[in-house]
């Protein structure tokens, strides 16, 4: 009888409208990914003093020719994967093969659910919000793990392994990295991380700016991205747990990849810069929808700095050694990480007790910080290299 | 009823993937289907307003102890002979039955109250407030097994390190 009435209730819109918002968020994660791979190859392309792609795309106007003109390179390459024939090898585990894909993209839309673009602009706002991308995201490395083990191929399988350890370990630090503004903001929903930081008077990047730092080195192996991208490291494991994926299977890790790149520095814009709060200019109890333009516009913004520091570190920095990276996720930012908690437990309980607005806290903060680095000071913390000396 | 369907699509999907975790000849798969299993118990506690477990159901069981298992199961040499070493046929088929004469005999006879009053808000914040107050001791318990476990672990591996020497 229940069965009866979903087919004839209205339930069924229910489900429908979840079903077009989940298109809508599949839309936007191809739409920005395409825009971010152009991006990324001509961040890339100005670091290392090149011009990047140039072909596709308009170059009528001279000044402008040296960023339009790779514009539709990435919609090439997307529609050159998208015909290319699904080769599936014969010693491949053919179901998970299959499905590794599609689960790291499917976990990736489910994480943008709770992602706040503007004032009252997020698919739904879960009341868990923060748990919720971050339960999600762990799934990534079930896909990876997936991917390694069924192309049954040395590569595969180490790229793999090197992704579970990593993706497992650097884990814990986001979380606690996190849970110093949810500390602050007495809530885990996304829109009322934003809300609390308007009400607080500033953003929680100085409050907890440990815990963004370690948030943001985190996400950045998280996302397997260098320089923590030992899982795919080109030079010595052909390209990982993508080495034998072709055509649009392939393209689908790497939309992930760009799209997981996106959620983490979201997360990061909305946790601890504010989110969609424009700055300097007070917030309206119901906004206007003036405001809610500027405020998706200045969300954008927020994230797409993020994003291009990320692409800044990539293209700057060296591949860190594995035993490298273990040491730093456990015994530097895990830590600290617990530090960042203490302080933000310390500036909220201040902020309880004296009534601090804006610029209170953010001198408190600044106090706690001053206070940690003359702690670091005096407690001497061994460089790597004396560890694995001892090791 | 949309909760209902999918109540009833989501025990499918447990009960299923549940019999191929037990099933599976290929142990990898199997380990996946665990996933799937622990993802289909997620799913039903967020479909019974319960999102908070059902996250963390998903972030502990499914993302972190299944994968840790797989990643087990990568280390392991000759995976796929392993499963037929033993035959305990018996034992697996006497324990799960008695558990489930247990599990249904608890709930024929249980007294299910129906709730009168107004629908409990029953958050994290409250969550966190009992945890905080009332359960405090049985939650630094929790706390304590756990640091417990961490240290024989680091015990067990540092053994193994010395034994190399």
């Amino acid at each position: 009888m229940d069965l009866v009435t979903a087919y004839t209730g209205q339930d069924v819109a229910l489900v429908l409208i979840m079903l077009l918002m989940l298109a809508l968020i599949l839309g936007f994660i191809a739409g920005s990914s395409l825009i971010l791979i152009w991006a990324e190859r001509k961040v890339a392309a100005r670091i290392q003093n090149r011009v990047g792609p140039m072909m596709t795309g308009p170059r009528k106007f001279a000044e402008f020719s040296m960023w339009t003109g790779g514009l539709l390179q990435t919609a090439a390459d997307a529609i050159k994967l998208l015909v290319k024939e699904l080769i599936i090898p014969s010693k491949t585990d053919a179901i998970p093969f299959i499905a590794a894909p599609v689960l790291i993209v499917t976990v990736c839309v489910t994480a943008y659910i709770v992602i706040p673009f503007g004032p009252a602009f997020s698919v739904s706002d879960l009341n868990i919000g923060v748990v919720h991308v971050v339960a999600i995201s762990s799934l990534t490395v079930l896909s990876i793990v997936m991917a390694g083990w069924s192309s049954n191929s040395k590569y595969s399988l180490l790229g793999g392994l090197r992704s579970a350890a990593q993706m497992l370990s650097y884990e814990i630090p986001l979380i606690f990295a996190l849970l110093g503004p949810i500390l602050l903001a007495g809530g885990l929903s996304m829109q009322k991380m934003v809300l609390a930081q308007r009400e607080y008077g500033c953003w929680f990047l100085l409050p907890s700016l440990l815990g963004f730092l370690i948030y943001y080195v985190a996400s950045i192996a998280e996302v397997n991205r260098p320089p923590f991208d030992i899982p795919e490291a080109e030079s010595e494991l052909v390209a990982g747990y993508v080495s034998e994926y072709s055509g649009m299977m392939f393209a689908m890790f790497f939309l992930a990849e760009f799209a997981n790149m996106f959620l983490v520095c979201s997360v990061a814009a909305t946790v601890f810069l504010g989110g969609w709060l424009v700055p300097f200019m007070p917030v309206p109890d119901n906004p206007t929808p003036v405001y809610i333009l500027l405020g998706i516009l200045t969300f954008f913004l927020k994230t797409s700095f993020l994003v291009f520091i990320m692409m800044w570190i990539r293209w700057t920095f060296p591949r860190v050694r594995p035993d490298h990276l273990m040491n730093l996720g456990w015994k530097y930012l895990f830590p600290l990480s617990l530090l960042n908690l203490l302080i933000c437990a310390g500036i909220a309980v201040l902020k309880d007790v004296y009534k601090l607005n804006g610029w209170g806290i953010s001198l408190a903060s600044l106090g706690a910080l001053a206070m940690v680095m003359l702690l670091l000071q005096v407690v001497r913390i061994p460089r790597p290299d004396t560890f694995l000396e001892k090791a | 009823m949309t909760e209902s369907v999918f109540f009833y699509l989501l025990s499918g999907l447990v009960l299923s993937s549940a019999w191929s975790v037990v099933r599976n000849e290929n142990l990898f798969h199997a380990g996946l289907s665990l996933i799937l299993c622990f993802v289909g118990v997620a799913g039903i506690y967020m479909n019974l307003d319960a999102p908070f477990l059902g996250a963390m159901q998903v972030l502990i069981y499914a993302g972190a102890i299944a994968v840790l298992l797989l990643f087990g199961f990568m280390l392991t040499h000759d995976l796929m002979k392993a499963r037929h070493e033993r035959n305990q046929h018996l034992a697996g088929i006497l324990i799960p039955v008695l558990m489930a004469l247990l599990l249904v005999g608890t709930i024929l006879n249980a007294q299910w109250h129906a709730s009168s009053g107004q629908p409990v808000n029953f958050g994290v914040a409250s969550l966190a407030r009992r945890y905080m107050q009332q359960d405090l001791v049985a939650f630094e318990m929790v706390a304590l097994l756990l640091l417990a476990s961490l240290m024989g672990a680091v015990v067990i591996a540092r053994k193994e390190e010395g034994s190399r020497e």
